[in-house]
């Protein structure tokens, strides 16, 4: 935080010499004209800024010392133009023991780039908001960084600077860390190759181990199967000798059973035979029974034959009857047709007649318009031409009256002229008048009376003549007049006469488009009007409502209606025709004979079904003649087939003798088999008598039992084979296996036999702990083991070199720890420099809405309560709310005395609100002027009472106001101190501050 | 002049500042500029009233009375009716203007018409006023003590506006009582009676934490025992605060109409803080400009204090200036909660403290040049 402690300015602009001291808070109000004031500024920002602002006119001996406190250490910085116009600057500091100048041009400017730092704009900016917002916005991000410090943000950034040195050092630090490592691996590796060497000649000693003690288990085993295998054979072969014999046996009783059953079965067919024979006998009645039956069954049929003719003869009769009747039917219905035919044809005539009246006056209506138009025209013309022959008659007339009026005009010119003769003689007799009456004075005077008299006479008639030729002349103008008329006259006549053609034309036309549309050629003025009238009177009626069809639409309605009569018209001719057709036919009486004939078939039809009901209730038989044709067919196979049965007696008396002899056959047989089987066998069969399935059973098992014993026998006799050749080759494989077993032994380097046995292998080389590996698996291990070797030491040598450092001088654990020391040091610095650049962005991001907090409370202060919202985006453009027009408006659209309001209100509000809280050592006093134009210092003063409140005057505890002498004070100031230029001058010690102190 | 009422030597001096009569600030809306003008007529009449009511032997004006140079005369006869009263009740009173507001402002007309009884010129260098008890009160007015006739019973001095702090130090020393006329403030200390007795302000108070008064003195046997800041009635303020995070369902304008509708008319002053955070659709549904004029109408003057009103913040913090530590460490934190890297977290930190001792390292910096 900057104070501004005292201002001491001498011999700069209109200053002479004046001294403000300020207080650490509260409002200063400092009295000064415009110009002062700016000459006052002009002398802080030297004071402060020095060769970056030096006072316009520089001029020599111009002096300017300002005391400002800073983080609670004063500052005392002179500035002196020197005769040569060369600064001078002084700088003390104040410290325990006093004030302490700073010596060295170096130094005072290295202490004030610490003051105030470099960025002159950033400083100006807070300490004479107005003005300076523009350029401050600009350079936001510079100047924030000069608010936060310069000095201390280049401290920063040269701290999150990663240099090449730290990036190599890291390098090697990897470098090291990966030779220890890659010695290690190589380490590791090794070892690992010699373990599966040796577990790969163990697992081979042990694998022959194992391979001779399977093959001499394998040759004990084969031997033993052997063994059994024969005593199994010879048991086998009982078994199927026993098999054989007891089916032989089986066979023999099975014979017996079947010659026991051919016995039964002559035995059968014997008494079968002699019971057929009985039964015959018996049917002989039942045949001729049904003959009789038959015979009356063929009877009803024949009835029925008669029956069905008379049947169909009466249906062909109906039919006929049908046929007349619908011929009957036909004639009723078109003489009916007719009629309505007829009927039909009126009406449509009557519609017909209609719709041509309709088509007509369509027509008419249709061309109404233009009939009342051609009917104006027509009448117009006639009206036109019936003038123009009025005007004829006229120019007759005016022309008679112009010829008497240029006659007339031609005499009055002929008088005149005679008239003009006369006045010369009246003139001459006048002039000899007087030549007498001289004479008569001079020479005779009896002359004098004569020369008088001729004298007054001539005069006199001169005169009279004089006059008469005025009257004469006027008259001749009238006549002029008139003929000028008249000419004018037969002008327009001449005109009009041009009209009389287009007007003929007109008539012509009217009367050649009427007849076009059909309609009445007037042959008068009153009568075209009459037609002209009544027409308007008819185009009223329709507008008024009435409803006009398309004459289009009427004429397709009568031509159909035409149609239709014409089609009605041929439907009576062809209805009329048909009528006079069936009349011709004589249809009734045909219909007569006809009905007789259906009445004889009738009664045959019914004495036919009469009998066959009398036959069918004697037969017991349904009433109809698939039921008697169905007892007919029946009866008559029935009659064949007792007929067949009594033909087959004979043949039943020879079979009966065969089977007697097959029943003595079969007893014979028995006996012998009997004795064949012998009595042993014979009681046991009397034993399990009736026991069929026993017998079955025993059969099966004994087939079962061949089966399985030759089988068996088989089998023992193969597995025999196969063990003794086993037993073979177990030997010779021995044999091998102990050769390879006496070779590993030997590459573990065991001296043994040449033919080790197991045990003695065992005894040499100890049993694996776990279970051995796949011997592949281990072999693959140990190819890539080797492989991953070699290229381990190739990794070596190339970090030895690139290190220049031999691998047996590195300790892995050390070098881990360098590296993480390493690495964490510039990530340290990475995140640092994160941190930074976002939290410096951060912080410029949240300018706009401090900002614009700020303003909002601000703005309505420097309108007069206006404007009460305000929107700011980041390039710090305004919109104001017009709550009147309820719509956001640029300040450009403000009048220019509220726009620059509120662009210091703006001015202000940033200066209040953007520089960050981190920012310490930033110019706590703010500088306010009052402005030419703002004569009566209201906005001045509202300005002062906007910094006096709020965020404002939370940031700048200093308020100094420069006011003119006249202006009134504000209310309510806390803290207020004036000052003038003028009063201060006087008592105010000259010496330098910097001398007072020291 | 006798002003004294008191035969035991006691005499209480009623001292006012700052009326302004007849401003009419540019910071308040036209339609409020009559209203502020009668307040400050209403707030002279007040403090003549009341300093009659506490027998006050003498009313001082200090500084000058009418705001501008050349006032209208409404509100001349404003200041000549409340100036009338304490005449019709003998009540002294004493203007202390500078010359150029005594050859400007009408306390010049108001001394003719004897409604003001004495003018004391700030500029002069003393003005003595002998009382008719013996007791002798001196008004300096000057710069220098040694020129003091001869050694007052009481010495009051009034420093006039334009004095800077050095001149007043001699005025303390010398004075029984000094008077500051030239920085008024409310923030009286009644416990103790100050040897810089600040006037206060009369003029009807535009901030929140004004307050509109004048100070009695007594002063009793020579000495000055007692002071007293006295609030104005007539203009006393009222103060609503509406925090618009408690709005409910209401806005914020229904909200203001009905908190304040019970005051208007009955409250001079009505001091609207808005604090909290509200929409910016919200915000202009109050329509302010509407508000004063519908209350300046209601003879209520009502002065809305925004600075704790968030319009279209979401983010409370935003109110604030930014800062760059605060900053550092948000995101410090940020990093350190997003990764579970022991490493990675020591680096966070070490930066993080790294970058908050190099911005802070103000004193180390200055101390290293």
């Amino acid at each position: 935080m900057i104070l501004l402690e005292r201002l001491l300015v001498r011999q700069i602009g209109a200053i002479e010499d004046v001294d403000f001291r300020f207080e650490a808070m509260g409002t200063h109000i400092l009295r000064t004209s415009v110009e002062e004031a700016l000459d006052v500024r002009e002398a802080l920002r030297f004071a402060l800024f020095g060769d970056s602002a030096i006072p316009s006119d520089r001029r020599p001996g111009g002096y300017a010392a300002v005391s400002i406190v800073v983080g609670g250490v004063t500052y005392i910085i002179e500035r002196l133009i020197g005769q040569d116009r060369l600064i001078t600057t002084r700088l003390g500091r104040s410290g325990p023991k006093g004030l302490v100048q700073i010596q060295g041009a170096s130094q005072i400017d290295r202490e004030l780039d610490n003051i105030l730092g470099p960025n002159i704009t950033a400083l100006e900016g807070l300490i004479w908001p107005i003005g300076n917002l523009e350029k401050t916005a600009k350079r936001l991000p510079d100047v924030m960084q000069a608010w936060l410090g310069t000095r201390r943000m280049h401290l920063l950034e040269a701290h999150v600077e990663i240099s090449q040195d730290m990036k190599e050092t890291e390098s090697t630090a990897e470098l090291q860390l990966k030779l220890a490592e890659t010695l290690q691996d190589h380490q590791e590796k090794t070892q690992m190759v010699k373990d599966l060497d040796l577990a790969l000649k163990r697992d081979r000693v042990w694998r022959a181990i194992q391979q001779v003690d399977k093959a001499e288990q394998l040759i004990t085993t084969s031997r033993e199967t052997h063994g059994a295998m024969e005593i199994l054979a010879k048991q086998f072969s009982r078994q199927i000798a026993d098999a054989t014999r007891s089916l032989e046996v089986i066979q023999l009783f099975q014979d017996r059973d079947q010659a026991i059953l051919h016995v039964k079965s002559a035995q059968s067919q014997q008494s079968n035979h002699e019971q057929k024979l009985s039964e015959l006998h018996k049917l002989k009645p039942t045949v001729s029974e049904l003959e009789r039956k038959l015979d009356t069954l063929d009877r009803i049929l024949a009835a029925y034959k008669r029956s069905e003719k008379a049947a169909e003869s009466t249906r062909e009769t109906r039919e006929q009857i049908a046929s007349i009747s619908k011929e009957f039917n036909a004639l009723e219905t078109t003489r009916q047709d007719l009629e309505i035919a007829r009927r039909r044809l009126d009406r449509l005539s009557a519609d017909a007649t209609r719709a041509q009246t309709l088509t007509g006056r369509a027509h008419e209506e249709i061309h109404l318009p233009t009939a009342v138009r051609l009917w104006e025209m027509w009448a117009k013309a006639t009206a036109e031409i019936d003038t123009l022959n009025i005007l004829d008659k006229q120019a007759i007339a005016l022309n008679k009256e112009l010829h008497n009026v240029i006659l007339r005009i031609r005499d009055t010119e002929q008088t005149s002229r005679t008239r003009a003769q006369q006045r010369g003689l009246a003139a001459a007799g006048t002039i000899v008048g007087v030549a007498i009456a001289s004479l008569g004075l001079g020479a005779a005077a009896p002359l004098i009376p004569v020369g008088l008299l001729v004298g007054i006479l001539s005069t006199t008639t001169g005169l009279w003549m004089h006059l008469s030729q005025g009257s004469q002349n006027s008259f001749r103008n009238e006549l002029i007049g008139r003929s000028s008329k008249l000419q004018y006259a037969l002008r327009k006549i001449d005109r009009g006469k041009t009209s009389r053609s287009n007007a003929q034309n007109s008539q012509d036309q009217a009367a050649s488009d009427l007849r076009k549309i059909n309609m009445e050629t007037p042959t008068s003025i009153a009568r075209a009007t009459t037609l002209r009238d009544s027409a308007t009177a008819r185009l009223r009626q329709y507008s008024l409502g009435d409803e006009r069809r398309n004459s289009e639409e009427l004429k397709t309605a009568s031509d159909s209606a035409s149609n239709a009569v014409k089609a009605a018209q041929n439907e009576v001719l062809r209805l009329e025709a048909r009528e006079k057709a069936l009349t011709d036919k004589q249809i009734e009486s045909q219909r007569t004979i006809i009905t007789a004939e259906l009445k004889n078939q009738l009664q045959k039809s019914a004495e036919a079904q009469r009998e066959i009901d009398h036959l069918s209730s004697s037969l017991l038989i349904r009433r109809s003649r698939e039921a008697a044709q169905a007892a007919q067919t029946q009866t008559k196979q029935n009659i064949h087939k007792l007929r067949e049965t009594l033909n087959t007696q004979a043949e039943l008396e020879l079979e009966r003798q065969v089977s007697i002899r097959d029943q003595a056959h079969a007893n014979s047989e028995v006996v012998r088999l009997e004795k064949i089987i012998g009595p042993g066998h014979m009681q046991r069969e009397r034993n399990m008598a009736g026991e069929s399935t026993a017998r079955g059973q025993a059969t099966i098992m004994a087939k079962l039992a061949a089966s399985l014993a030759e089988i068996g026998y088989k089998k023992s006799l193969t597995t025999s084979h196969a063990a003794s050749i086993r037993e073979r080759s177990a030997r010779s494989a021995l044999q091998r296996h102990t050769t390879d077993l006496a070779t590993s032994l030997g590459s573990l380097g065991v001296e043994t036999p040449i033919d080790p046995t197991s045990a003695e292998a065992r005894a040499a080389v100890p049993a694996p702990t776990h279970k051995p590996e796949d011997l592949r698996t281990i072999r693959a291990s140990l190819r890539q083991a080797r492989e991953a070797k070699r290229k381990i030491e190739k990794q070596l040598q190339t970090l030895e070199l690139r290190t220049g450092i031999s691998s047996s001088d590195v300790n892995s654990q050390d070098a881990k720890r360098r590296l993480m020391e390493i690495v964490h040091a510039r990530r340290a610095k990475e995140i640092a420099g994160i941190l930074t650049s976002e939290a410096l962005t951060r912080t410029l991001d949240g300018i706009p809405a401090a900002v614009e907090h700020t303003y909002r409370a601000t703005l309505p202060l420097v309108t007069s309560g206006h404007y009460w919202d305000v929107r700011l985006n980041k390039n710090f453009t305004v919109e104001l709310w017009d709550s009147s027009r309820t719509i956001w408006i640029t300040l450009e659209e403000l009048d220019d005395d509220t726009q620059y309001r509120a662009e210091c209100a703006l001015a202000l509000s940033f200066a209040s609100a953007a520089p960050p809280l981190d920012a310490t050592d930033l110019p706590a006093f703010l500088w306010l002027e009052q402005n030419e134009d703002d004569h009566d210092g209201s906005f001045l003063t509202a300005l002062a009472s906007a910094a006096y409140q709020g965020e404002a005057a939370r940031r700048y505890p200093q308020l100094i106001v420069l006011a003119r002498e006249d202006m009134a004070l504000p209310p309510h100031f806390k803290y207020v101190s004036e000052a003038t230029t003028r009063t201060n001058s006087g008592g105010l010690p000259s010496s330098f501050p910097m001398r007072q102190a020291g | 002049m006798p002003f004294n009422r008191s035969q035991k030597l006691h005499t209480r001096l009623a001292l006012a500042s700052g009326f302004h009569l007849g401003a009419s600030p540019s910071t308040l809306a036209p339609s409020q500029h009559d209203l502020f003008s009668d307040l400050c007529q209403r707030s002279l009449e007040g403090a003549v009233d009341q300093a009659l009511r506490m027998r006050a032997s003498a009313f001082v004006i200090c500084g000058g009375l009418f705001a501008d140079d050349n006032p209208s005369l409404d509100h001349v006869r404003g200041a000549m009716a409340a100036l009338a009263n304490a005449q019709r009740a003998d009540l002294p009173v004493l203007a202390a203007v500078s010359r150029r507001s005594l050859r400007t402002d009408g306390v010049q007309f108001l001394t003719e018409i004897g409604l003001i009884t004495h003018v004391l010129d700030q500029t002069s260098q003393e003005a003595s006023i002998n009382t008719n008890t013996g007791q002798n009160i001196l008004f300096r007015l000057g710069s220098s003590a040694t020129q003091l006739i001869e050694p007052p019973d009481v010495n009051v001095g009034i420093l006039p506006l334009g004095l800077d702090a050095t001149v007043s130090l001699d005025y303390v020393r010398q004075t029984d009582l000094l008077i500051d006329a030239r920085s008024p403030s409310p923030n009286f200390d009644l416990g103790t009676i100050p040897s810089n007795i600040q006037l206060g302000h009369a003029a009807p108070s535009l901030n929140v934490e004004a307050v509109s008064g004048f100070t009695v003195v007594e002063i009793e046997n020579h000495r000055a025992s007692k002071a007293t800041f006295v609030e104005i009635e007539a203009v006393r303020s009222i103060q609503i605060d509406i925090d618009c995070n408690d709005l409910g369902q209401e806005t914020l304008a229904t909200q203001i109409n009905r908190s304040i509708a019970p005051v208007l008319g009955k409250a001079s002053i009505l001091h609207l803080v808005l604090s909290g955070s509200v929409s910016r659709d919200n915000w202009h549904t109050v329509n302010p400009r509407k508000l004063v004029t519908a209350a300046a109408a209601e003879e209520t003057l009502v002065r809305l204090d925004l600075s704790g009103l968030l319009v279209n913040h979401p983010i409370a913090a935003k109110r604030h200036r930014s800062s760059f530590l605060v900053h550092t460490r948000r995101i410090a934190d940020v990093m350190a909660s997003s990764t579970e890297d022991i490493a990675e977290q020591r680096a966070i930190s070490s930066a993080r403290n790294h970058v908050s001792a190099t911005v802070r390292a103000h004193d180390s910096l200055e101390a290293s040049t």
